[in-house]
């Protein structure tokens, strides 16, 4: 068994997926239900905590920009540095605190890691009968994610881009 | 002193689907076509469990427990589905391999992606017993429990799973290079 310890590993490397958000809020309210426990309270505890949550981030980012700017003795010019720039198509500057503007010859030529194709979901709709009398079909939904992994060769990033959508695919119902 | 019960009930299950969700999920997804699906036949054994526990304090369910229940409702969802798929013509049977149930964006190497395949393409029982041995957190006897099998049956069928993973991972690597050249 010595020979298969090496696969165990390699497949004790490969990560489970989570519960997706929705599920977990789902099981944690039938949890609620059946124990008895108010939901309301936690739900609105919950909802309550996001938007306090959402609010602070709110009225840290404006404190964040200042910052990044340069304080308040620096306020007037470090604004004058940042919106200029950006009014000006011939300016390219490396990062110094201000906001640059990125020329399109400088966007980073980005190298594709990975792309796939994924069938997320499967709905059937059943037979359609076309009321302008067009033949019978069946029709399938796919929910299809498109995903493309890319890194920057320059900084090392990588970025996750997926794009979801769907497809609709009729089978026609042959003769027989 | 109910409420103060109710809320230590909630508590501790609450831990517990967090502590196991995802490896109940894993299991529950290899035996359907898609996330929605796996994540309903959760939400189903969490309240036969529940029922279950009410004559054992509310405690939180044993795993082994827990996937023989997911595995009874698999198994109800999948005649229902079988009945369903028959009554039509359907060509088309997808099977969605990437969100399969391993997260393909934590790894990123060939090796890896190989590997799922080659889990992907294992019979039921034996991908079954693998799931429950390497991500489902069971001992041999208490897979045994949970799929109504021998310990020394769970034990063969998961080092007959070994050894096909490990040929099939050769061949698969051997069809890649030949396919692309070598990476090396």
């Amino acid at each position: 068994m010595d020979h298969l310890s090496e696969i165990e590993k390699k497949l004790a490397q490969l990560v489970p997926p989570a519960l997706s958000e929705e599920s977990q809020c789902s099981l944690d309210l039938t949890i609620d239900e059946l124990s008895g426990v108010d939901s309301s309270v936690t739900s609105w505890g919950r909802f309550r905590f996001f938007k306090i949550a959402a609010v602070i981030s709110l009225l840290a980012v404006p404190v964040v920009l200042f910052q990044w700017g340069g304080g308040a003795e620096g306020e007037d010019q470090t604004l004058g540095e940042t919106l200029e720039p950006a009014l000006d198509p011939a300016f390219d500057s490396a990062f110094d605190g201000t906001l640059a503007v990125a020329k399109v010859e400088s966007i980073p030529q980005m190298e594709l890691l990975k792309s796939t194709k994924r069938i997320d979901a499967q709905e059937d709709d059943g037979l359609i009968v076309p009321v302008n009398g067009a033949p019978p079909h069946y029709r399938y939904r796919y929910r299809v994610v498109d995903e493309e992994k890319v890194r920057d060769p320059q900084t090392g990033m990588v970025i996750t881009l997926r794009q979801p959508r769907q497809e609709v695919v009729t089978i026609p119902v042959t003769c027989f | 002193m109910a409420c103060r019960q109710s809320k230590a009930w909630s508590r501790a299950w609450k831990l517990w689907i967090s502590e196991h969700g995802s490896r109940l999920y894993m299991y529950a997804r290899q035996r359907c076509s898609c996330r929605e699906d796996a994540e309903d036949m959760i939400q189903d054994a969490l309240v036969r469990l529940w029922h279950y526990q009410e004559e054992r304090n509310n405690a939180p369910p044993d795993l082994p427990l827990a996937y023989s229940v997911l595995r009874f409702i698999a198994l109800d969802h999948g005649k229902k589905q079988g009945r369903k798929q028959k009554k039509e013509k359907a060509i088309l049977y997808l099977h969605d391999q990437n969100d399969y149930w391993l997260d393909t964006s934590v790894e990123d190497d060939e090796e890896s992606e190989i590997l799922r395949e080659a889990v992907n393409s294992l019979g039921e029982k034996l991908r079954e017993v693998v799931t429950l041995k390497v991500w489902g957190g069971l001992t041999f006897h208490e897979i045994g429990e949970s799929m109504a099998i021998s310990p020394n049956t769970a034990a063969s069928r998961y080092r007959y799973a070994l050894e096909q993973l490990e040929r099939k991972l050769q061949s698969l690597n051997q069809s890649r290079q030949a396919r692309y050249g070598s990476f090396e």
